[in-house]
């Protein structure tokens, strides 16, 4: 029993934190990585590395049973959160923790779950998480080619007209560096992306326009996920710190923002690795980088920068042919941008 | 030329592994730390945390994985290492004295390779697969100019027994006149090991890729197999690269110990810096120029080798 309590104990101090963010709640989900950042704890890289469920601002019903989806799935001890704007983040992380730290709190429950694994008709229809382990349920209409309930893959003729296996992976709402409530399905051959179809959960809902302070801040969080997904963890560390100075209305001084971009600027790797992916308003994507910080640097002069919008509609035409990590990074650069709006378009 | 150390000796051997593997890893989260505005030490313990957390959380199975081949890969990664390692000389003795040891590392290696894939392909998801797709196109590039690269110390020192090589760099490290050779292996230890900048398959865009599905101690496993593969490669290139036991006043064993664990918290430290490398800019970098420049190494050295002999 001591040696169990210990570990729960010595657990505690690093659980992983699986962030749902809901649309409009920009504010608080920076509260609460900066918390995490704080008491040592980190973001979960999928629903199967996760400790803690955190969701983020208030999600609409469609968002809610993909929430209790991805719970359904995260394996004991495990807690779950709700974070809105008025929450005490550190409270909640404190009681998270002291929850998680017990021996017989979460984990107790193993017992009472015989089996977590969902099968693939208990999904609910809208579900768009990333990792739940099953591939293709496209049509359901295969009932004797699907082992598990899961139909097997079609062929399809990739680009270069080659049969392959045609995999369905939809992107979000359980993810990270991804717009709140987006559901990106892709139709998949290999990693390169042949068609795409973009659902909003929970359309109609409304979300604040931004000031200029969060304004600034929203660039600087799109600059960081960037950074992030290609790899460069200290840059986004330091792109994050600014970002958190933003909305602390401490005053950045552009001096800061220009080193930044001049330390990008030097990253021959990065420049490298980012360069020729395609973005709209931008050269490319190394080059939107740059306009990202500049814009955040022009918002907080407080010179009214119109947001040039893009419509959330377009991008299954800017993802097709792309590969998987280039989507990632793309959709990530244009998060401040994208207008979300509530009809489905195909491509 | 010298006896294979009795099996007694395993014990220490990894235990050795199993602190360096945990001090890199420590390392590597202390910068994170500082980077992310705590104290560098409180990453140090990060490992530990890390293993506990794992120990008690529950494994996860997915929907009509391939359980066989997907557990039997999580637990093959440690082995791996451990296998690498056994042949490394510690000093002028080596848990198992091979004629042919370079080639048993090499062979190893390579064997990474179907792990790794088998890794995405067990749990029946799309971004494993994805994982173990990007994978193989890093391997692709990777692999040709490592094994060239081993091929520089192998022809200087004319032969494949790794004490033998180790031996035969008196006054001069393998790694101060063949540095291509050496760049182009410490490229390839951290392809194999899936560690930044060669992490795409595992990449934090693909939710974790080969690891996405992985959990409680079969991510532990994982984990940990990854850093002790770092661990076994740079262990490997001491007897390679780096003048093997060779050095003032501490014995063999411990220089070997010393130069494993340099060369990995420096990999680890190095890599962090460089953004993930694409798979697909990759091939035509590992191909287009890499290769040749480790093949005219070889050239350089083998003319040398030639006239000295």
């Amino acid at each position: 029993m001591g040696l169990s309590d210990l570990l729960a104990r010595v657990a505690a101090t690093c659980a992983h934190v699986l962030v749902v963010e809901a649309p409009g709640a920009f504010g608080a989900r920076v509260a609460l990585e900066r918390e995490l950042d704080r008491v040592g704890w980190c973001a979960a890289a999928s629903i199967a590395d996760a400790d803690v469920l955190a969701v983020v601002g208030e999600p609409g019903p469609e968002l809610s049973a993909v929430v209790d989806h991805a719970w359904a799935q995260i394996s004991e001890p495990r807690v779950r959160l709700a974070v809105g704007a008025g929450t005490d983040v550190a409270a909640a992380i404190a009681a998270a923790r002291a929850e998680l730290a017990q021996v017989d709190g979460p984990r107790a429950e193993a017992a009472s779950r015989a089996r977590f694994t969902p099968s693939a008709q208990d999904e609910p229809m809208d579900h768009g998480d990333m990792d739940h382990g099953d591939m293709d349920h496209g049509d359901k209409d295969h009932g004797s080619m699907s082992p598990d309930g899961i139909p097997l893959a079609e062929g399809a003729q990739d680009r270069d007209g080659l049969e392959m296996d045609e995999l369905h992976l939809p992107l979000g709402p359980v993810l990270q560096h991804w717009p709140a409530g987006v559901v990106l399905r892709l139709r998949l051959h290999g990693d390169v992306v042949a068609g795409a179809e973009v659902t909003r959960l929970d359309a109609g809902s409304s979300v604040p326009a931004d000031d200029d302070s969060t304004r600034a801040a929203r660039l600087l969080d799109a600059a960081a996920s960037v950074l992030m997904l290609a790899g460069l963890l200290a840059e986004a560390a330091t792109t994050r710190r600014l970002r958190d100075q933003c909305l602390d209305a401490e005053s950045v001084r552009p001096a800061e923002l220009e080193r930044l971009r001049s330390r990008l600027r030097r990253h021959r790797v990065l420049r490298w690795s980012l360069s020729g992916l395609a973005v709209p308003g931008a050269r490319d994507l190394d080059d939107r980088v740059q306009v990202l910080i500049d814009q955040a640097g022009v918002a907080l002069a407080g010179e009214s920068s119109e947001p040039s919008l893009l419509d959330l509609n377009a991008l299954p035409d800017l993802v097709r042919g792309q590969e998987l990590a280039a989507v990632r990074l793309v959709v990530a650069a244009l998060l401040p941008d994208l207008h979300t709006s509530t009809e489905e378009v195909r491509a | 030329m010298t006896g294979s150390l009795s099996l007694l000796y395993a014990v220490p051997v990894m235990l050795a592994l199993g602190a360096v593997a945990l001090v890199t890893a420590g390392a590597s989260s202390a910068l994170e730390a500082r980077e992310r505005g705590r104290p560098a030490r409180t990453g140090l313990a990060v490992p530990l945390q890390e293993t506990a957390r794992l120990l008690l959380q529950r494994p996860r199975r997915t929907v009509s994985a391939d359980r066989l081949l997907w557990r039997s890969a999580s637990s093959a990664v440690i082995p791996l290492a451990v296998l690498i390692v056994a042949f490394v000389p510690l000093g002028s003795h080596a848990l198992v004295d091979n004629p042919v040891g370079l080639v048993w590392v090499n062979a190893l290696d390579v064997v990474a390779w179907g792990v790794m894939w088998l890794l995405g392909w067990g749990p029946n998801s799309v971004t494993g697969l994805i994982g173990g797709y990007r994978f193989l196109a890093m391997a692709l590039a990777y692999e040709l100019p490592l094994m060239f690269a081993i091929t520089a110390p192998a022809i200087a020192a004319g032969s494949l027994d790794l004490a033998e090589i180790a031996s035969a760099q008196e006054g001069l490290w393998f790694a101060a006149w063949a540095p291509i050779a050496f760049a182009a292996y410490c490229w390839g230890v951290l392809g194999f090991s899936v560690r930044a900048p060669m992490d795409a398959g595992a990449g934090g865009d693909l939710n974790g890729g080969i690891l996405a599905e992985l959990a409680g101690v079969d991510r532990l496993l994982v984990l940990a197999g990854r850093y002790a593969l770092l661990v076994a490669g740079s262990a490997a290139a001491v007897p390679l690269f780096l003048g093997g036991g060779a050095g003032p006043l501490l014995p063999g064993w411990c220089w070997v110990l010393v130069k494993t664990l340099l060369l990995s918290v420096l990999l680890t430290a190095g890599g962090r810096r460089i953004p993930t490398l694409r798979p697909d800019r990759l091939l035509e970098l590992g191909w287009v120029v890499v290769l040749p420049l480790v093949v005219a190494q070889d050239l350089v050295v083998s003319i040398l080798a030639i006239q000295s002999n």
